[in-house]
């Protein structure tokens, strides 16, 4: 086995110990460091797939671009409505409110 | 073993593969656009619904779901090995075994899937069709339902496409066809990889969330 076969398996290692890192934590109890952890070790998972057995790490720039574009508009795509939804005033009716809030009766 | 050599358009066999890579990759970028508006939509309600996802989250098989990703690294593992055999102008039936070793997990990964949903269908958590849940969380609970199968859908599809296509080039490659033709089964593996990275990034929105708490 060369070099070439062992970086696959070394990679195939890391993403399955990283899968039981990722499935531990999430019995820790970390509150709003939940997901945030969660995705972090999704991220470096993806990582290792894009870059070794993607092959990404060897590429060229043209097909850099083409997997970077990929990435940018997924960015944009999440990101601006996560933070129009994050820092908006009102929210619908939700479990929260729904059964705990006591509203004035409407005056007249 | 023939000699390889570019196709007419290319002048040499390093930028043939470039450009196939390249335009793989074109495609998966769209497909990651693609899963990404699911994704936007779980980010959405999942910021107006925090409590209903979480014990929604927390219904679903996270034994199942955690061996099916295992299964999953592990079929990219093999994809990853056969293109390796094929680049370095391996035996065609190195790559064919582990070809179809890629397909045959990428099956089992769909019979535990489907078992999945046999449990969750038994467990009357199937949005708009037969969908009980505490009242106070239902609305959350629902659209998450609704989400999980919309997101495991489409990836199962995505998926049934994979073992389709490495099993149909398991049987050409162990036939000798890629010989002289590398760039079929490494392109072959970008599109199994890449079903995988999707998988690699429900799996924590759908299974994990919540199980804490």
């Amino acid at each position: 086995m060369s070099g070439r076969f062992r970086s696959v398996w070394l990679s195939w290692a890391a993403l399955v110990a990283l899968l039981a890192a990722t499935t531990g934590l999430a019995y820790v109890p970390l509150g709003r460091a939940a997901l945030p952890a969660a995705l972090a070790v999704a991220s470096v998972k993806a990582a290792v797939i894009v870059l070794v057995f993607m092959e990404l790490a060897r590429a060229t720039g043209l097909t850099r671009i083409a997997a970077g574009a990929g990435l940018f508009w997924l960015c944009v795509l999440l990101g601006m409505p996560a933070i129009d939804y994050l820092n908006r005033a009102a929210r619908p009716v939700t479990e929260r409110t729904l059964y705990t809030s006591v509203s004035p009766p409407p005056r007249r | 073993m023939a000699d390889a050599r570019p196709a007419e358009q290319f002048a040499s066999l390093d930028q043939q593969r470039d450009v196939a890579h390249a335009g793989m990759w074109v495609f998966l970028a769209s497909e990651t656009l693609f899963f990404g508006g699911l994704l936007a939509a779980y980010t959405v309600y999942r910021i107006w619904y925090p409590e209903g996802f979480a014990a929604a989250s927390t219904k679903t098989d996270v034994v199942l779901g955690t061996i099916n990703t295992a299964v999953l690294l592990t079929s990219s593992a093999l994809m990853g090995a056969g293109v390796r055999v094929a680049e370095a102008r391996g035996s065609g039936r190195a790559v064919g075994l582990l070809l179809l070793g890629t397909a045959l997990l990428g099956l089992a990964f769909l019979g535990v899937k489907g078992t999945e949903y046999v449990k969750d269908a038994h467990d009357h958590l199937v949005p708009g069709y037969d969908f009980e849940f505490d009242e106070r969380l239902r609305r959350g609970a629902e659209l998450f339902f609704l989400l999980y199968f919309i997101m495991t859908g489409i990836h199962a599809v995505h998926l049934t496409v994979g073992i389709l296509l490495v099993g149909a080039f398991a049987v050409r490659a162990w036939r000798g066809a890629f010989a002289d033709r590398l760039e079929p089964v490494a392109i072959a593996g970008l599109y199994w990889h890449f079903v995988d990275l999707v998988w690699v990034f429900l799996y924590p929105l759908l299974y994990l969330n919540g199980r804490a708490g």
